[in-house]
């Protein structure tokens, strides 16, 4: 499978304070592959570089350090644009589409206002009366119908749903190779989520297109991704990836184990309601500060002496394209989701 | 008890009607959570309950009626302002949103503490200082090491968790927190919800619980209330609703959620059709028509009441109601 956009083993270090500097590691030794026509989910809390990658992907982040390569071709690498007539060719169509609808969209423009300037830049050879017909079919293909009814309407008539499918209609119109869809569904109500992740993978889908789908909720991170893969972040690294119903079903890593049984789940319900915090001790405890790279150590309750031999981006893997960053992994005690209940599973 | 409860605000387009005949039974000692989208008119709802409004509200009618520990009953819907000073914080302890927010950064969160006894006539230089380390200790924080920091020195869990200590030591009998674990990562959420059940067991206070997160709801609510576009179309106990839920638009909502356990067990979430109406304009008859797999005329042209179906569990819908055809 050939990638749409590959970062190897990138890290971003920001600069902050002028006199006193402080430095920020946002992503320390991440690799990622973005398939052609596949659609990638990465999750993680905030502040685990999951957005910082994103941005890398498209080329709107430069890496402080790695290598990030666009169809096969490097165009940026250790902080420097290598090849920049490829890059200056070609990165209009690596899009990135923001978490805010509120904020993304200009409130003084209608909706074909907002998508006419860049149907002008994009498609050149398209008459004006093409140019409505194109339009009009774009936000039939976001599902903005019926199209005529949108098409005069400003941003403040529209919901948050519908914005978010008007800032991926603007984001069609170059043909991209690659959308990265930063918490398209936060801000949107839950009854709209779902049908806002199936339009980005009817995208996929229908045009080809390669996703990469940021949340910080597990579940749409993990239906979004379906049987493709999963990154779960955590403070700058990843620390575990693969198939999302494998990452889900058989993870091998101690955070994931904690993040999939701490969730707060419906059917827990019939089993039992209280429970404290499953998998992760808290990071003050008298847990014995184990010094290790890994970045869960102070709050794992599995961790030990070896942990200190962990080597960021020594991957082990687990089981077809499934990969953990612990060093225990593959050997990690049997596990079971705390809310499973008994009788199933 | 909420009663038939009205609200709108004006704006330049017409008056959007925000809360439009709300009536929810709540029960002592219990918690209970109202879930709706964004719009659905929860925080409206509670911030009319609490006479919080910003001006271009406008209260249409209605009862809230606030059983006092006395055995009186007050409606909070024709209290006065100083009425309601009183009852606020002592009597009903509210946790907006985001409440992380609103400590004061320049105040350690000892200050804080001291402020709002004083504040409230509770100051006691004998006994406070050890109410305020156990109200620390109840929401899992070390007084010992939280005392004498200021907000900017705690993580957005420790925030929240000062914020719910602080409404806490005034002891107030209802509790009403609004969205208290949006933006908390997983963890933090977790804790958070153990520190609620703790306190609701310990303290068998009044809670009201602001949400539009379902799972959340399922794990710690004791009773459920769905709001949709102003009005409630379903209440009961949570295990109840969620095993069998009466109205359309639960059942569908809670069908559309990609949670975890759904996935992990392979059930695939079905979108909700449609789009949440708008309440400067909403629909006659049944606000969930438009978007409602069963609705017929009826639906169409008459709103149903909310009625209830057998002990403890009330809908709004034709469905169900003796009025309609089922």
């Amino acid at each position: 499978m050939n990638s749409i956009a590959s970062a190897k083993s990138v890290s971003k270090v920001y600069v902050k304070g002028v006199l006193r500097k402080r430095f920020i590691k946002a992503l320390q030794a991440v690799s990622l592959e973005v398939p052609e026509k596949g659609l990638v989910s990465l999750v993680g809390e905030s502040g685990s570089g999951k957005t910082t990658l994103g941005k890398i992907l498209v080329g709107l982040v430069m890496p402080s350090s790695g290598e990030l390569s666009w169809m096969g071709t490097t165009v940026v690498k250790d902080g420097r644009i290598v090849r920049r007539d490829f890059y200056l060719a070609n990165r209009h169509r690596f899009v990135y589409v923001h978490q805010d609808p509120y904020s993304s969209l200009n409130p003084s423009k209608s909706v074909k206002n907002i998508l006419e300037p860049v149907v002008r830049k994009y498609r050149k050879h398209l008459s004006e009366a093409d140019r409505l017909r194109y339009i009009k079919e774009l936000l039939e293909e976001v599902g903005l119908v019926p199209a005529e009814y949108f098409i005069d309407k400003y941003p403040h008539h529209l919901s948050g749903g519908m914005r978010q499918r008007l800032s991926l209609a603007r984001a069609l119109i170059v043909d991209p190779h690659l959308v990265v869809a930063d918490e398209v569904v936060s801000m949107v109500d839950p009854s709209i989520r779902v049908s806002l992740i199936n339009l980005l993978k009817g995208v996929v889908e229908s045009r080809g297109t390669s996703v990469v789908f940021i949340s910080h909720d597990l579940g749409a991170a993990v239906y979004a991704a379906g049987d493709n893969s999963v990154y779960v972040m955590f403070k700058g690294l990843v620390l575990e990836f693969g198939p999302a119903s494998e990452v889900i079903r058989r993870p091998e890593h101690p955070y994931t184990r904690a993040l999939i049984s701490n969730v707060p789940v419906p059917l827990a319900l019939a089993e039992r309601r209280v429970r404290g915090l499953d998998g992760v001790v808290e990071a003050s405890a008298e847990n014995p500060s184990v010094a290790s790279p890994c970045p869960f150590a102070p709050m794992c309750p599995l961790v030990d002496s070896e942990c200190s031999s962990l080597n960021l981006g020594d991957y082990v893997r687990v089981g077809p394209n499934h990969y953990s960053l612990c060093v225990r992994a593959g050997r990690l005690p049997k596990w079971r989701p705390s809310w499973l209940p008994t009788t199933s599973g | 008890m909420l009663r038939n409860l009205r609200m709108e605000y004006l704006v330049r387009e017409g008056t959007i009607k925000a809360v439009s005949g709300v009536t929810l039974p709540i029960e002592e000692g219990r918690i209970t959570a109202i879930v709706g989208e964004s719009g659905s008119g929860k925080t409206s709802l509670i911030e009319t309950f609490l006479k919080l409004l910003p001006r271009n509200a406008r209260i249409r009618g209605g009862e809230a009626l606030l059983r006092l520990s006395n055995g009186e009953e007050v409606d909070l819907i024709k209290a006065d302002e100083s009425t309601m000073r009183k009852l606020r914080g002592r009597v009903v302890g509210y946790v907006p949103q985001g409440a992380q927010n609103s400590l004061n950064p320049v105040l350690t969160v000892e200050q804080h503490f001291v402020e709002t006894l004083k504040n409230h006539g509770l100051w006691d230089s004998k006994s406070s200082v050890g109410e305020i380390r156990s109200a620390l200790s109840l929401v899992r924080l070390d007084p010992d090491t939280v005392l004498k920091k200021y907000p900017f020195e705690l993580s957005g869990g420790m925030k929240q968790r000062v914020v719910i200590a602080l409404t806490m030591i005034l002891k107030p009998e209802l509790v009403i927190l609004d969205e208290p674990t949006s933006a908390l990562d997983v963890f933090s959420q977790r804790v958070l919800l153990n520190i609620l059940d703790r306190i609701s067991e310990q303290y068998r206070n009044t809670m009201i619980l602001i949400t539009h997160d379902i799972p959340i709801v399922a794990e710690l609510a004791n009773r459920v209330a769905v709001l949709y576009a102003g009005t409630v179309v379903e209440v009961g106990d949570t295990y109840e609703v969620f095993k069998e839920p009466l109205h359309p638009y639960t059942a569908m909502l809670i069908a559309s959620i990609p949670s975890v356990a759904d996935i992990y067990l392979k059930r695939v979430p079905r979108p909700v059709p449609g789009e949440p109406p708008s309440l400067l304009n909403p629909p006659l008859g049944c606000k969930f028509h438009p978007r409602c797999p069963y609705a017929t005329e009826l639906c169409r042209i008459s709103e149903p009441p909310l009625e209830e179906l057998r002990k403890g569990r009330l809908a709004k819908c034709w469905l169900y109601s003796r009025g309609g055809k089922a």
